[in-house]
Protein backbone atom coordinates (compact mmCIF):
# COMPACT_ATOMS: atom_id res chain seq x y z
CA UNK A 1 0.00 0.00 0.00
CA UNK A 2 1.33 3.36 -0.98
CA UNK A 3 1.48 5.68 2.03
CA UNK A 4 3.32 8.50 0.32
CA UNK A 5 1.29 11.74 0.34
CA UNK A 6 3.39 13.08 -2.58
CA UNK A 7 2.31 12.77 -6.17
CA UNK A 8 3.65 9.36 -7.22
CA UNK A 9 4.63 9.68 -10.85
CA UNK A 10 6.32 6.30 -11.21
CA UNK A 11 3.30 4.49 -9.76
CA UNK A 12 1.09 6.31 -12.20
CA UNK A 13 3.21 5.47 -15.23
CA UNK A 14 3.61 1.85 -14.14
CA UNK A 15 -0.15 1.34 -14.28
CA UNK A 16 -0.81 2.98 -17.65
CA UNK A 17 -0.50 -0.34 -19.56
CA UNK A 18 -3.20 -1.82 -17.30
CA UNK A 19 -5.67 0.39 -19.10
CA UNK A 20 -5.17 -1.27 -22.50
CA UNK A 21 -8.07 -3.75 -22.33
CA UNK A 22 -10.22 -1.12 -20.58
CA UNK A 23 -9.71 1.31 -23.44
CA UNK A 24 -10.72 -1.39 -25.92
CA UNK A 25 -13.85 -2.14 -23.91
CA UNK A 26 -14.73 1.56 -23.76
CA UNK A 27 -14.29 1.82 -27.53
CA UNK A 28 -16.54 -1.21 -28.04
CA UNK A 29 -19.25 0.42 -25.95
CA UNK A 30 -18.66 3.68 -27.82
CA UNK A 31 -19.05 2.09 -31.25
CA UNK A 32 -22.09 0.01 -30.32
CA UNK A 33 -23.76 3.02 -28.69
CA UNK A 34 -22.86 5.27 -31.62
CA UNK A 35 -24.36 2.82 -34.11
CA UNK A 36 -27.59 2.74 -32.12
CA UNK A 37 -27.59 6.52 -31.69
CA UNK A 38 -27.10 7.20 -35.41
CA UNK A 39 -29.88 4.84 -36.48
CA UNK A 40 -32.25 6.15 -33.82
CA UNK A 41 -31.27 9.75 -34.63
CA UNK A 42 -31.90 9.47 -38.37
CA UNK A 43 -35.18 7.60 -37.91
CA UNK A 44 -36.44 10.10 -35.32
CA UNK A 45 -35.37 13.14 -37.34
CA UNK A 46 -37.11 11.82 -40.46
CA UNK A 47 -40.20 10.97 -38.42
CA UNK A 48 -40.26 14.47 -36.98
CA UNK A 49 -40.25 16.18 -40.36
CA UNK A 50 -43.12 14.12 -41.72
CA UNK A 51 -46.46 15.66 -40.97
CA UNK A 52 -47.96 12.47 -39.58
CA UNK A 53 -48.69 10.88 -36.22
CA UNK A 54 -45.13 9.62 -36.26
CA UNK A 55 -43.89 13.17 -35.72
CA UNK A 56 -45.63 13.28 -32.34
CA UNK A 57 -44.26 9.93 -31.29
CA UNK A 58 -40.76 10.98 -32.24
CA UNK A 59 -41.13 14.28 -30.41
CA UNK A 60 -42.31 12.43 -27.29
CA UNK A 61 -39.32 10.09 -27.50
CA UNK A 62 -36.89 12.99 -27.80
CA UNK A 63 -38.40 14.83 -24.84
CA UNK A 64 -38.40 11.77 -22.59
CA UNK A 65 -34.88 10.66 -23.40
CA UNK A 66 -33.16 13.99 -23.26
CA UNK A 67 -34.98 15.19 -20.16
CA UNK A 68 -34.03 12.30 -17.88
CA UNK A 69 -30.52 11.52 -16.62
CA UNK A 70 -28.52 8.91 -18.49
CA UNK A 71 -27.71 7.10 -15.26
CA UNK A 72 -31.39 6.67 -14.52
CA UNK A 73 -32.06 5.36 -18.02
CA UNK A 74 -29.18 2.95 -17.66
CA UNK A 75 -30.54 1.57 -14.39
CA UNK A 76 -34.00 1.43 -15.88
CA UNK A 77 -32.74 -0.87 -18.62
CA UNK A 78 -30.22 -2.85 -16.60
CA UNK A 79 -32.39 -3.47 -13.54
CA UNK A 80 -35.82 -2.94 -15.06
CA UNK A 81 -35.77 -5.26 -18.08
CA UNK A 82 -34.88 -8.39 -16.07
CA UNK A 83 -37.97 -7.74 -13.94
CA UNK A 84 -39.95 -7.78 -17.17
CA UNK A 85 -38.30 -11.07 -17.98
CA UNK A 86 -35.81 -9.73 -20.53
CA UNK A 87 -32.27 -10.78 -19.66
CA UNK A 88 -29.57 -8.75 -21.37
CA UNK A 89 -25.87 -8.42 -20.70
CA UNK A 90 -24.30 -5.35 -19.08
CA UNK A 91 -22.62 -4.56 -22.41
CA UNK A 92 -25.91 -4.54 -24.30
CA UNK A 93 -27.71 -2.61 -21.52
CA UNK A 94 -24.96 -0.02 -21.38
CA UNK A 95 -24.63 0.45 -25.12
CA UNK A 96 -28.41 0.60 -25.53
CA UNK A 97 -28.88 3.16 -22.78
CA UNK A 98 -26.21 5.47 -24.16
CA UNK A 99 -27.32 4.89 -27.75
CA UNK A 100 -30.98 5.55 -27.01
CA UNK A 101 -30.31 8.84 -25.23
CA UNK A 102 -27.75 10.09 -27.72
CA UNK A 103 -30.13 9.07 -30.49
CA UNK A 104 -32.48 11.75 -29.17
CA UNK A 105 -29.67 14.31 -29.29
CA UNK A 106 -28.59 13.28 -32.78
CA UNK A 107 -32.22 13.52 -33.91
CA UNK A 108 -32.38 17.14 -32.77
CA UNK A 109 -29.08 17.94 -34.46
CA UNK A 110 -30.23 16.41 -37.73
CA UNK A 111 -33.64 18.08 -37.49
CA UNK A 112 -31.83 21.40 -37.27
CA UNK A 113 -29.72 20.39 -40.26
CA UNK A 114 -32.83 19.57 -42.26
CA UNK A 115 -34.53 22.82 -41.27
CA UNK A 116 -31.45 24.71 -42.46
CA UNK A 117 -31.83 23.39 -46.01
CA UNK A 118 -33.61 26.13 -47.92
CA UNK A 119 -37.20 25.40 -48.86
CA UNK A 120 -36.51 26.18 -52.51
CA UNK A 121 -34.14 23.21 -52.65
CA UNK A 122 -37.15 20.99 -52.05
CA UNK A 123 -39.17 22.88 -54.62
CA UNK A 124 -36.37 22.54 -57.15
CA UNK A 125 -36.59 18.75 -56.83
CA UNK A 126 -40.38 18.56 -56.72
CA UNK A 127 -40.72 20.75 -59.81
CA UNK A 128 -38.61 18.20 -61.71
CA UNK A 129 -41.15 15.49 -60.93
CA UNK A 130 -39.32 13.80 -58.09
CA UNK A 131 -41.33 12.32 -55.22
CA UNK A 132 -41.04 13.93 -51.79
CA UNK A 133 -39.21 10.84 -50.51
CA UNK A 134 -36.73 11.04 -53.39
CA UNK A 135 -36.24 14.75 -52.77
CA UNK A 136 -35.56 14.02 -49.11
CA UNK A 137 -33.04 11.28 -49.84
CA UNK A 138 -31.16 12.85 -52.72
CA UNK A 139 -31.41 16.57 -52.11
CA UNK A 140 -32.35 17.47 -48.53
CA UNK A 141 -30.63 14.76 -46.45
CA UNK A 142 -27.16 15.02 -48.02
CA UNK A 143 -27.16 18.74 -47.35
CA UNK A 144 -28.72 18.31 -43.90
CA UNK A 145 -26.03 15.81 -42.90
CA UNK A 146 -23.32 18.26 -43.91
CA UNK A 147 -25.08 21.00 -41.99
CA UNK A 148 -25.19 18.72 -38.95
CA UNK A 149 -21.54 17.73 -38.89
CA UNK A 150 -20.13 20.42 -36.56
CA UNK A 151 -22.78 19.80 -33.90
CA UNK A 152 -22.59 16.02 -34.42
CA UNK A 153 -18.81 16.10 -33.86
CA UNK A 154 -19.44 17.76 -30.53
CA UNK A 155 -22.03 15.15 -29.64
CA UNK A 156 -19.59 12.39 -30.56
CA UNK A 157 -17.17 13.60 -27.88
CA UNK A 158 -19.97 13.73 -25.30
CA UNK A 159 -20.97 10.20 -26.23
CA UNK A 160 -17.43 8.95 -25.70
CA UNK A 161 -17.33 10.51 -22.25
CA UNK A 162 -20.72 9.10 -21.35
CA UNK A 163 -19.31 5.58 -21.79
CA UNK A 164 -17.94 6.12 -18.28
CA UNK A 165 -21.49 5.57 -16.98
CA UNK A 166 -21.33 1.86 -17.77
CA UNK A 167 -18.70 1.56 -15.03
CA UNK A 168 -21.69 1.63 -12.66
CA UNK A 169 -22.99 -1.70 -14.00
CA UNK A 170 -19.66 -3.47 -13.72
CA UNK A 171 -18.17 -3.11 -17.17
CA UNK A 172 -14.41 -2.81 -16.91
CA UNK A 173 -13.91 0.21 -19.06
CA UNK A 174 -11.56 3.11 -18.34
CA UNK A 175 -13.32 4.63 -15.35
CA UNK A 176 -13.98 1.37 -13.48
CA UNK A 177 -10.43 0.18 -14.17
CA UNK A 178 -9.10 3.43 -12.69
CA UNK A 179 -11.37 3.08 -9.68
CA UNK A 180 -10.27 -0.46 -8.87
CA UNK A 181 -6.58 0.35 -9.18
CA UNK A 182 -7.11 3.43 -7.03
CA UNK A 183 -8.93 1.48 -4.37
CA UNK A 184 -6.24 -1.17 -4.24
CA UNK A 185 -3.44 1.37 -3.98
CA UNK A 186 -4.91 4.36 -2.20
CA UNK A 187 -3.25 6.49 -4.87
CA UNK A 188 -6.64 7.73 -6.04
CA UNK A 189 -5.52 11.05 -7.35
CA UNK A 190 -2.80 9.62 -9.62
CA UNK A 191 -5.19 7.10 -11.10
CA UNK A 192 -7.79 9.69 -11.91
CA UNK A 193 -5.14 11.82 -13.58
CA UNK A 194 -4.47 8.80 -15.81
CA UNK A 195 -8.18 8.25 -16.43
CA UNK A 196 -8.66 11.91 -17.28
CA UNK A 197 -5.64 11.91 -19.58
CA UNK A 198 -6.95 8.88 -21.46
CA UNK A 199 -10.36 10.49 -22.01
CA UNK A 200 -8.67 13.72 -23.06
CA UNK A 201 -6.50 11.91 -25.58
CA UNK A 202 -9.33 9.83 -27.03
CA UNK A 203 -11.63 12.86 -27.24
CA UNK A 204 -8.94 14.91 -28.93
CA UNK A 205 -8.46 12.22 -31.56
CA UNK A 206 -12.21 12.04 -32.05
CA UNK A 207 -12.54 15.81 -32.39
CA UNK A 208 -9.78 15.83 -34.93
CA UNK A 209 -11.44 13.05 -36.91
CA UNK A 210 -14.74 14.94 -36.82
CA UNK A 211 -13.04 18.07 -38.10
CA UNK A 212 -11.45 16.01 -40.85
CA UNK A 213 -14.84 14.61 -41.80
CA UNK A 214 -16.30 18.11 -41.93
CA UNK A 215 -13.49 19.20 -44.19
CA UNK A 216 -13.84 16.16 -46.45
CA UNK A 217 -17.60 16.59 -46.74
CA UNK A 218 -17.47 20.28 -47.59
CA UNK A 219 -18.35 21.00 -51.17
CA UNK A 220 -17.19 23.94 -53.19
CA UNK A 221 -19.02 27.03 -51.97
CA UNK B 1 -51.49 23.50 -74.46
CA UNK B 2 -52.37 25.17 -71.17
CA UNK B 3 -55.81 26.35 -70.24
CA UNK B 4 -56.65 27.87 -66.92
CA UNK B 5 -60.12 28.90 -65.91
CA UNK B 6 -61.48 30.65 -62.85
CA UNK B 7 -58.39 30.12 -60.74
CA UNK B 8 -58.75 31.36 -57.18
CA UNK B 9 -56.21 31.34 -54.40
CA UNK B 10 -56.09 33.14 -51.10
CA UNK B 11 -53.65 33.02 -48.22
CA UNK B 12 -55.45 33.53 -44.95
CA UNK B 13 -57.81 36.38 -45.73
CA UNK B 14 -55.71 37.77 -48.59
CA UNK B 15 -56.94 36.93 -52.06
CA UNK B 16 -53.96 36.49 -54.38
CA UNK B 17 -55.68 35.10 -57.46
CA UNK B 18 -59.23 36.22 -58.13
CA UNK B 19 -60.50 34.14 -61.00
CA UNK B 20 -57.67 34.00 -63.50
CA UNK B 21 -58.32 32.69 -67.01
CA UNK B 22 -55.41 31.92 -69.27
CA UNK B 23 -54.84 30.00 -72.47
CA UNK B 24 -51.47 29.18 -73.96
CA UNK B 25 -51.27 27.55 -77.37
CA UNK B 26 -48.73 24.95 -78.43
CA UNK B 27 -45.40 26.58 -79.20
CA UNK B 28 -46.61 29.92 -77.92
CA UNK B 29 -44.55 32.21 -75.68
CA UNK B 30 -46.71 34.09 -73.24
CA UNK B 31 -45.10 36.77 -71.12
CA UNK B 32 -46.78 37.84 -67.89
CA UNK B 33 -45.97 41.26 -66.50
CA UNK B 34 -47.33 43.14 -63.54
CA UNK B 35 -46.38 44.81 -60.27
CA UNK B 36 -45.15 42.66 -57.40
CA UNK B 37 -48.03 41.15 -55.47
CA UNK B 38 -50.15 40.92 -58.61
CA UNK B 39 -50.24 37.11 -58.43
CA UNK B 40 -47.92 36.32 -61.37
CA UNK B 41 -45.66 34.01 -59.40
CA UNK B 42 -48.56 32.35 -57.58
CA UNK B 43 -50.19 31.64 -60.94
CA UNK B 44 -47.04 29.91 -62.21
CA UNK B 45 -46.68 27.95 -59.00
CA UNK B 46 -50.29 26.77 -59.25
CA UNK B 47 -49.55 25.38 -62.72
CA UNK B 48 -46.89 23.20 -61.11
CA UNK B 49 -48.82 22.32 -57.92
CA UNK B 50 -46.23 24.06 -55.80
CA UNK B 51 -49.22 26.06 -54.60
CA UNK B 52 -52.55 24.37 -53.94
CA UNK B 53 -55.23 26.61 -55.43
CA UNK B 54 -58.65 27.00 -53.85
CA UNK B 55 -60.82 26.63 -56.94
CA UNK B 56 -60.67 26.68 -60.70
CA UNK B 57 -59.38 24.28 -63.33
CA UNK B 58 -56.07 23.79 -65.07
CA UNK B 59 -55.63 21.64 -68.17
CA UNK B 60 -52.25 20.90 -69.64
CA UNK B 61 -52.19 19.22 -73.03
CA UNK B 62 -55.87 18.39 -72.67
CA UNK B 63 -55.38 16.66 -69.32
CA UNK B 64 -57.02 17.97 -66.17
CA UNK B 65 -54.43 18.77 -63.53
CA UNK B 66 -55.75 18.39 -60.03
CA UNK B 67 -54.48 17.64 -56.55
CA UNK B 68 -57.69 17.59 -54.57
CA UNK B 69 -61.18 16.57 -55.64
CA UNK B 70 -63.48 19.49 -54.89
CA UNK B 71 -66.50 17.21 -54.46
CA UNK B 72 -65.20 14.68 -51.95
CA UNK B 73 -61.94 16.45 -51.05
CA UNK B 74 -60.00 13.25 -51.75
CA UNK B 75 -56.36 14.00 -52.35
CA UNK B 76 -54.71 12.85 -55.51
CA UNK B 77 -51.85 10.35 -55.05
CA UNK B 78 -48.52 12.15 -54.85
CA UNK B 79 -47.12 9.87 -57.57
CA UNK B 80 -49.62 11.17 -60.10
CA UNK B 81 -48.89 14.77 -59.17
CA UNK B 82 -45.17 14.13 -59.52
CA UNK B 83 -45.72 12.56 -62.93
CA UNK B 84 -47.59 15.69 -64.07
CA UNK B 85 -44.90 17.97 -62.68
CA UNK B 86 -42.29 16.06 -64.66
CA UNK B 87 -43.95 17.27 -67.86
CA UNK B 88 -43.81 20.91 -66.80
CA UNK B 89 -40.36 22.46 -66.55
CA UNK B 90 -39.87 25.29 -64.09
CA UNK B 91 -37.03 27.73 -63.63
CA UNK B 92 -36.88 29.79 -60.45
CA UNK B 93 -35.70 33.27 -59.58
CA UNK B 94 -33.14 31.82 -57.15
CA UNK B 95 -31.88 29.05 -59.51
CA UNK B 96 -32.34 26.32 -56.84
CA UNK B 97 -29.41 24.28 -58.10
CA UNK B 98 -28.31 21.48 -55.77
CA UNK B 99 -25.06 22.72 -54.20
CA UNK B 100 -23.83 19.27 -53.16
CA UNK B 101 -23.75 17.88 -56.70
CA UNK B 102 -21.88 18.78 -59.86
CA UNK B 103 -23.53 20.58 -62.75
CA UNK B 104 -23.82 17.28 -64.64
CA UNK B 105 -25.38 15.54 -61.62
CA UNK B 106 -27.81 18.43 -61.20
CA UNK B 107 -29.07 17.78 -64.70
CA UNK B 108 -29.15 13.97 -64.62
CA UNK B 109 -30.53 13.54 -61.09
CA UNK B 110 -34.22 13.90 -61.90
CA UNK B 111 -34.23 11.91 -65.17
CA UNK B 112 -32.27 9.07 -63.53
CA UNK B 113 -34.60 9.09 -60.53
CA UNK B 114 -37.94 9.52 -62.25
CA UNK B 115 -37.17 7.27 -65.23
CA UNK B 116 -35.24 4.71 -63.25
CA UNK B 117 -35.20 1.44 -65.11
CA UNK B 118 -35.81 2.89 -68.54
CA UNK B 119 -32.94 5.39 -68.65
CA UNK B 120 -29.28 4.39 -68.38
CA UNK B 121 -26.71 6.72 -66.85
CA UNK B 122 -24.50 7.07 -69.97
CA UNK B 123 -27.54 8.03 -71.99
CA UNK B 124 -28.67 10.56 -69.37
CA UNK B 125 -25.19 12.06 -69.24
CA UNK B 126 -24.96 12.30 -73.00
CA UNK B 127 -28.25 14.18 -73.05
CA UNK B 128 -27.09 16.41 -70.17
CA UNK B 129 -23.91 17.35 -72.03
CA UNK B 130 -25.92 18.10 -75.15
CA UNK B 131 -28.16 20.42 -73.13
CA UNK B 132 -25.14 22.09 -71.53
CA UNK B 133 -23.79 22.78 -75.01
CA UNK B 134 -27.15 24.21 -75.93
CA UNK B 135 -27.03 26.74 -73.08
CA UNK B 136 -23.40 27.51 -73.82
CA UNK B 137 -21.83 25.73 -70.83
CA UNK B 138 -20.34 22.63 -72.43
CA UNK B 139 -17.17 23.02 -70.37
CA UNK B 140 -18.86 23.24 -66.96
CA UNK B 141 -20.16 19.66 -66.56
CA UNK B 142 -17.93 18.80 -63.61
CA UNK B 143 -18.09 22.21 -61.91
CA UNK B 144 -19.97 22.77 -58.67
CA UNK B 145 -22.83 25.27 -58.85
CA UNK B 146 -21.31 27.68 -56.34
CA UNK B 147 -18.27 28.18 -58.58
CA UNK B 148 -20.47 29.54 -61.38
CA UNK B 149 -21.77 33.06 -61.92
CA UNK B 150 -25.47 33.72 -61.43
CA UNK B 151 -26.07 33.78 -65.16
CA UNK B 152 -24.29 30.47 -65.61
CA UNK B 153 -26.22 28.93 -62.71
CA UNK B 154 -29.49 30.03 -64.22
CA UNK B 155 -28.53 28.54 -67.59
CA UNK B 156 -27.72 25.24 -65.83
CA UNK B 157 -31.15 25.44 -64.18
CA UNK B 158 -32.73 25.83 -67.62
CA UNK B 159 -30.78 22.82 -68.92
CA UNK B 160 -31.84 20.86 -65.83
CA UNK B 161 -35.52 21.59 -66.50
CA UNK B 162 -35.14 20.72 -70.19
CA UNK B 163 -33.60 17.36 -69.29
CA UNK B 164 -37.03 16.10 -68.26
CA UNK B 165 -38.16 16.84 -71.81
CA UNK B 166 -41.12 18.93 -70.65
CA UNK B 167 -44.08 19.93 -72.76
CA UNK B 168 -44.15 23.37 -71.20
CA UNK B 169 -41.55 25.62 -69.58
CA UNK B 170 -42.38 28.08 -66.82
CA UNK B 171 -39.96 30.90 -66.04
CA UNK B 172 -40.46 32.75 -62.76
CA UNK B 173 -38.59 36.06 -62.85
CA UNK B 174 -35.47 34.18 -63.79
CA UNK B 175 -33.33 37.28 -64.30
CA UNK B 176 -34.45 39.21 -61.22
CA UNK B 177 -31.66 37.90 -59.01
CA UNK B 178 -28.94 38.51 -61.60
CA UNK B 179 -26.46 41.32 -61.96
CA UNK B 180 -27.51 43.46 -64.93
CA UNK B 181 -24.61 42.36 -67.13
CA UNK B 182 -25.62 38.69 -66.72
CA UNK B 183 -29.25 39.14 -67.73
CA UNK B 184 -28.72 38.95 -71.48
CA UNK B 185 -27.02 35.55 -71.52
CA UNK B 186 -30.06 34.03 -69.80
CA UNK B 187 -32.60 35.88 -71.93
CA UNK B 188 -30.87 34.77 -75.12
CA UNK B 189 -31.24 31.11 -74.04
CA UNK B 190 -34.96 31.70 -73.48
CA UNK B 191 -35.22 33.50 -76.82
CA UNK B 192 -33.59 30.50 -78.51
CA UNK B 193 -36.10 28.17 -76.84
CA UNK B 194 -38.95 30.33 -78.16
CA UNK B 195 -37.54 30.10 -81.67
CA UNK B 196 -37.28 26.32 -81.28
CA UNK B 197 -41.02 26.23 -80.64
CA UNK B 198 -41.11 25.48 -76.90
CA UNK B 199 -44.37 26.37 -75.19
CA UNK B 200 -43.47 28.87 -72.50
CA UNK B 201 -44.97 31.05 -69.80
CA UNK B 202 -42.49 33.72 -68.77
CA UNK B 203 -42.99 35.99 -65.78
CA UNK B 204 -40.56 38.87 -66.10
CA UNK B 205 -39.89 42.55 -65.55
CA UNK B 206 -37.83 42.78 -68.74
CA UNK B 207 -40.21 44.82 -70.89
CA UNK B 208 -37.94 45.04 -73.97
CA UNK B 209 -37.56 41.26 -73.85
CA UNK B 210 -41.34 40.86 -73.69
CA UNK B 211 -41.74 43.13 -76.69
CA UNK B 212 -39.16 41.14 -78.57
CA UNK B 213 -39.96 37.52 -77.76
CA UNK B 214 -43.58 37.26 -76.61
CA UNK B 215 -46.33 36.05 -78.89
CA UNK B 216 -48.72 37.45 -76.34
CA UNK B 217 -48.35 39.66 -73.29
CA UNK B 218 -50.55 39.45 -70.22
CA UNK B 219 -50.74 42.22 -67.67
CA UNK B 220 -51.84 41.08 -64.22
CA UNK B 221 -52.74 43.30 -61.31
CA UNK B 222 -54.34 42.47 -57.96
CA UNK B 223 -54.81 38.82 -58.79
CA UNK B 224 -56.53 39.21 -62.14
CA UNK B 225 -55.68 39.56 -65.82
CA UNK B 226 -56.19 43.22 -66.67
CA UNK B 227 -55.02 43.35 -70.27
CA UNK B 228 -53.75 40.85 -72.78
CA UNK B 229 -52.88 40.81 -76.43
CA UNK B 230 -49.98 41.04 -78.90
CA UNK B 231 -46.89 42.65 -77.37
CA UNK B 232 -47.03 45.81 -79.50
CA UNK B 233 -50.67 46.34 -78.63
CA UNK B 234 -50.29 45.79 -74.90
CA UNK B 235 -46.91 47.39 -74.32
CA UNK B 236 -47.04 50.28 -76.78
CA UNK B 237 -50.77 51.02 -76.73
CA UNK B 238 -51.96 50.18 -73.21
CA UNK B 239 -55.65 50.81 -72.67
CA UNK B 240 -56.19 50.68 -68.94
CA UNK B 241 -54.93 53.33 -66.51
CA UNK B 242 -53.33 50.63 -64.37
CA UNK B 243 -51.16 49.30 -67.19
CA UNK B 244 -50.29 52.83 -68.26
CA UNK B 245 -49.18 53.59 -64.71
CA UNK B 246 -47.15 50.37 -64.59
CA UNK B 247 -45.38 51.07 -67.88
CA UNK B 248 -44.63 54.70 -67.03
CA UNK B 249 -41.61 53.59 -65.00
CA UNK B 250 -40.09 52.11 -68.15
CA UNK B 251 -40.75 55.30 -70.10
CA UNK B 252 -38.75 57.09 -67.44
CA UNK B 253 -35.94 54.54 -67.77
CA UNK B 254 -36.06 54.95 -71.50
CA UNK B 255 -35.65 58.71 -71.25
CA UNK B 256 -32.49 58.10 -69.26
CA UNK B 257 -31.35 55.51 -71.80
CA UNK B 258 -31.80 58.02 -74.62
CA UNK B 259 -29.71 60.61 -72.81
CA UNK B 260 -27.04 57.98 -72.14
CA UNK B 261 -26.98 57.11 -75.82
CA UNK B 262 -26.27 60.74 -76.60
CA UNK B 263 -23.61 61.08 -73.89
CA UNK B 264 -21.87 57.70 -74.10
CA UNK B 265 -22.71 56.54 -77.60
CA UNK B 266 -24.93 53.78 -78.90
CA UNK B 267 -23.94 50.18 -78.05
Amino acid sequence: MNQNPRFDLSFMLRHVPDFGPAILTALEVFIAALAIALVVGVVLALARVTRTQLAWLAAAYVEIFRNTPLLMQLYFIFFGLPIAGVMISPFVSGSAAIGLQHGAFFAEILRGGIAAVRRDQREGGLALGMLPSQVMRQIVLPQALRNSLPAAGNQLVLLLQDTSFVSTIGIFEITLRGQTIAERSAASFEMFVVVGAIYLLLSAILSLAARGLEFAAAYAR
Amino acid sequence: MISVSGLHKSYGGTSVLQGVDLAVGRGETVVIIGPSGSGKTTLLRCLNFLVEYDSGQIHVDGKLMWFKDAACSARRPIREIAADRAEIGMVFQSFNLFPHRTVLDNITMAPLTVRRGSLARPEAEREARRLLERVGLGDKASAHPATLSGGQQQRVAIARALAMNPKVMLFDEVTSALDPELVDEVLSVIRQLAEDGMTMVVVTHEIPFALDVADRVIFMDQGAVVEEGPPERVLLHPETPRLKAFLRRFIEMNRIARRMTVEIGAP
